[in-house]
């Protein structure tokens, strides 16, 4: 990038970062840590019940870590010294009990993963399970005297058997089995049972298990107990005991704007990235939006629709050859990717026949490619392709031509009503040419976007611009009959005269050699499908021929009768413009699939469509790992796998982005953001859309849009409870968070 | 006849899937029929689809739930591709001649407006729930990226709010719309228990209250 360049993605970009950071501070401004540990929003709501997850103030985690554990053995006296309550903390009452939980959790958690070892599938465990399990084997005797005979169950099935037993049974016989079946689940996690704050012991999972780890392999050669009280070594106890204080001590203070720190976590760092909006990810294989761009699709407008949707599956070992086939498959085919030429002769007829005396032919002659050059790559066959074009693609030609043909009628009449209106009133402004296109254009893009500045349409403008373009690329006028064509070198136009079909030697080589390979298509067949072609005329074009290669699916020849109007459509540039809009083949969502070599593994390779279809990712489950799916696309994710999941993709889709710049934002703040976002069931974007559901009137208008929120607050008599920060400020009251979390009663003398 | 060997094949996934969830939901099923496959179920069921052999409505299910054996729930699997209010009239008079108050739909393409407005028109009285075969081919709960859910029970709710001095309303929030709330067959009012494994932590309680 040029340096001049660089300057002014500099200037722009910081606006962008801005309003970004903006937004998410005005929505995150009011999460606080409670004193009961949870981060609660002004209205009391629980975003999360334990900050961060751990509790663990982001600033001391560095604290925790494993590297700090020889630090905490080297300095042990001097540590103590500062933690006089050391014996207190030790022998306080809920320790024993913790201690008793942290126990079971090791025990269980030894008996699960042998479990999980033993029977990998089975994944379910009940009571009646294990009964059942053991009256298949016929250990136990099934008694059963008296059986309802029902429409459903005959008498001898089993299932219904084992269930009439079970339904007989005692509660105490019940409880038998009920015992072993709890072993895949773990206790609940102790961090989650005991306040951290006031319980001592109580730690993370993580950090419980990372302790022990040392504890166990003991590089230091630590004692076991303590000998004497003036030891300059801890003991393993002891150690124990201090970086559970340690960990105490880390906690998150009460008081404290995580949701500020989380908005300013996110903020800063993307006024790093550059605005580069697209790269190619990994080998040039899949077009991915990065950057801002991205953040602000993920957290500003959360929109349905993406700009690069995808999904990515593991392809199981032994299904990497059906898997290729499966990706050809996927892939969208357009017809020009099998074109081999198309030829037009388009002639005036006058008189006779039962369309008027005056109307035009048209000859398309539609050449395929040999067989053998795209039936590999694409997983298709001529015998299709031409079946599609009769199915499908005369219909679509048809429609358009049609629709030109209308069009340029009523451009024409409009012309003429300005120009004589022009004639007697020169201020009459002329009817522009593309005006009620452009505007239906706008309409679509518009209801996702909701709130864009005016520097961020400048991405719709040229969008807007190249689709003018490509539409005046249609809507040449008939003098220049002939365009320079990027995809189709081959197009032979002829018009008003007779056709020139030059077939290359090669072309009829092949041609032959293709009739031995594939069967004739016998007379009636044919006839059907000639006689189907022709009913598919269109208003007021319809269909006087068709013709196709029986032999070999090569070609097809239609002639097609159009009313001769005084405005002309270029019949050619339909043709190609057709051809490269109608897929050959396609699946609902999905535009592209690829394999691509997975992160890591040599020999585990990925899925990944470009666009979005699960279902069909989920009919090919026997070769793909349909339980490790992944798709970049939250919404898309939340409709299919509801909202949890959703969360863990907006967490994981925003550091992804960071990532791309080498940046690492704790996950603790992004959890926070992932927990604020799909708070209420739904993805939430931070725009002034969803800040409709913060209570605060005031810290609403203080956003955007003052006059529309204070109207519908003085409107609907909406009260402001005064707690948020926005409205503290607009009130001229100390802000509840830090220091202004508490307030002191004193005694009245 | 491929076109038989697939059809069979997601029959018996889409089975299978449905036992897991009235497995899930605390009903009784057996380990053989979680079990189940592919060869004893054609076994079973036959493997000619397009011959009605298993028409949908052979694989029609009956649980009951494991707390409380009046509690039963129906499955059933309509023959037509797009259901209409007559397949549920029908269904809803087999509930009541059964008096079994619930039943999933398994829809194989999609249900007439008018059908699911009956659906919500039975409710409280019936419960009949829909889901679409292909949603079924696997089973969500499963994913990596799915949580374990638990539904607390009215009491175990009590316990939370007092707990951490909550109204309802404070609580994070489910759709009763939501692919897992659906799975578990949520109504509005429950709070369900999420379990998450935490990068943090290693694993983190929540709590979302199904609206």
């Amino acid at each position: 990038m040029a340096g001049r360049e660089g300057l002014v993605d500099t200037a722009v970009k910081t606006s962008r970062s801005g309003y970004l950071q903006r937004c998410l501070i005005k929505h995150l401004e009011g999460l606080l840590l409670s004193y009961d540990m949870t981060v609660r929003d002004s209205d009391g709501g629980v975003v999360q019940f334990l900050y961060g997850e751990d509790g663990i103030d982001i600033n001391k985690t560095s604290y925790l870590s494993q590297k700090q554990y020889d630090f905490v053995v080297d300095n042990y006296e001097a540590i103590a010294k500062q933690i006089p309550s050391l014996e207190r903390a030790e022998s306080a009452p809920c320790v024993r009990s913790i201690a008793r939980k942290w126990a079971k959790y090791e025990k269980m958690k030894h008996k699960r993963d042998k479990r999980l070892r033993k029977h990998p599938d089975e994944k379910r465990t009940s009571a009646f399970l294990n009964f059942s399990k053991q009256s298949e084997s016929g250990s136990q005797s099934v008694l059963i005297t008296n059986i309802k005979t029902s429409e459903l169950n005959n008498k001898t099935d089993p299932n219904s058997l084992q269930r009439q037993a079970w339904m007989g049974m005692e509660v105490e016989e019940k409880a038998k089995f009920e015992d072993k079946s709890s072993k895949l689940i773990l206790p609940d996690a102790v961090i989650s049972q005991y306040r951290p704050d006031l319980y001592f012991g109580s730690i993370s999972d993580n950090f419980y298990n990372e302790m022990s780890k040392y504890v166990k392999k003991n590089p230091l050669n630590l004692p076991e107990e303590e000998d004497n009280k003036k030891s300059r070594v801890p003991s393993l106890n002891r150690l124990q005991t201090l970086l559970k204080m340690r960990y105490q001590r880390s906690l998150c203070q009460p008081g404290e704007s995580v949701g500020l720190l989380a908005a300013q976590s996110i903020g800063e760092p993307s006024t790093q990235m550059t605005l580069n909006t697209f790269h190619f990810a990994g080998r040039g294989e899949m077009n991915v939006t990065l950057g801002i761009p991205r953040l602000r699709e993920i957290l500003m407008v959360a929109s349905r629709h993406i700009k690069t949707p995808q999904i990515t599956v593991p392809v199981m070992d032994h299904g990497q050859k059906r898997a290729k086939r499966l990706c050809k498959e996927l892939t969208k085919v357009l017809l020009t990717q099998v074109l081999h030429k198309f030829t037009l002769d388009e002639r005036l007829v006058v008189g006779g026949g039962e369309h008027g005396d005056r109307y035009r032919r048209c000859v398309i002659t539609i050449h395929l490619l040999p067989e053998r050059q795209f039936a590999k790559d694409l997983a298709l066959t001529r015998d299709t392709v031409l079946r599609h074009i009769e199915s499908n693609f005369f219909r679509v030609l048809l429609f358009q031509i049609q629709k030109q043909l209308k069009k340029r009628e009523n451009q024409r009449v409009a012309k003429d009503t300005a120009r004589r209106a022009k004639a007697g009133d020169d201020n009459e402004p002329e009817v522009s040419r593309f005006q009620p296109d452009s505007r239906d254009k706008n309409k679509n893009t518009e209801d996702d976007e909701i709130d864009e500045e005016a520097g961020f349409d400048d991405g719709d403008a040229t969008a807007e611009q190249q689709r003018r373009k490509k539409r005046e690329d249609v809507d040449y006028e008939e003098q220049d009959d002939e365009l320079p064509d990027e995809n189709d070198d081959t197009v032979l136009v002829d018009q008003d005269d007779t056709t020139v079909v030059d077939e290359t030697p090669m072309d009829e080589q092949i041609d032959t050699e293709d009739e031995q390979a594939t069967e004739q298509i016998d007379d009636v067949t044919a006839a059907i499908r000639v006689r189907a072609v022709k009913n598919l005329g269109h208003g007021s074009i319809s269909i006087e021929d068709y013709e196709f290669d029986t032999n070999a699916s090569g070609w097809c020849k239609v002639t097609l009768l159009m009313p001769l109007t005084s405005v002309h459509v270029d019949v050619v540039s339909l043709v190609r413009f057709a051809a490269s809009t109608s897929p050959v083949r396609q699946v609902a969502g999905i535009s592209r699939c690829i394999l691509v070599p997975a992160q890591g593994d040599t020999n585990a390779v990925n899925l990944v469509t470009e666009g979005i279809n699960f279902y069909k990712i989920f009919e090919n489950e026997n070769i793909l790992e349909v339980n490790k799916l992944y798709s970049n696309c939250v919404h898309s994710v939340a409709q299919m796998y509801g909202i949890e999941a959703a969360r863990r993709v907006v967490v994981k889709e925003i550091a992804n982005v960071f990532a791309v710049y080498g940046i690492e934002v704790d996950q603790r703040h992004l959890n926070l953001i992932g927990d604020y976002m799909c708070y209420e069931g739904v993805y939430k974007p931070f725009n002034r859309m969803a800040i409709e559901s913060c209570v605060s009137p005031l810290q609403q208008m203080s956003f955007e849009t003052t006059m529309k929120f204070l109207n519908s607050a003085a409107l609907y008599g909406l009260q402001d409870r005064l707690q948020s920060p926005s409205a503290r400020i607009v009130t001229g009251q100390v802000v509840k968070g830090g220091t202004g979390n508490f307030s002191l009663l004193c005694p009245v003398a | 006849k491929m076109d038989d060997e697939a059809e069979t094949y997601r029959l018996w996934r889409i089975r299978k899937t449905v036992m897991q969830l009235c497995h899930d939901r605390g009903y009784l099923v057996t380990q053989h029929e979680l079990d189940q496959s592919l060869e004893e179920f054609k076994e079973e069921f036959g493997d000619k689809p397009s011959e009605r052999r298993p028409g949908r409505q052979d694989l029609t299910i009956l649980v009951a739930h494991n707390d409380d054996p009046t509690d039963q729930m129906f499955v059933f699997f309509p023959e037509e591709p797009k259901v209409g209010v007559k397949t549920i009239k029908t269904y809803c008079q087999r509930m009541q001649e059964e008096n079994i108050q619930r039943a999933i739909i398994v829809v194989q393409q999609s249900m007439t407006p008018s059908a699911k407005q009956s659906l919500f028109d039975m409710a409280p009285k019936y419960i009949l729930e829909q889901f679409l075969e292909q949603e079924l081919l696997i089973n969500i709960t499963e994913h990596e990226l799915v949580p374990e859910h638990v539904v607390l029970t009215p009491e175990e709710k009590s316990e939370l709010l007092t707990r951490y001095k909550l109204k309802d309303h404070q609580l994070p929030r489910i759709q009763a719309g939501d692919p897992v709330a659906r799975y578990f067959g949520l109504k509005r009012g429950q709070v369900v228990k999420i379990v998450r494994p935490s990068e943090t932590a290693g694993r983190y309680v929540t709590y979302r209250l199904v609206q």
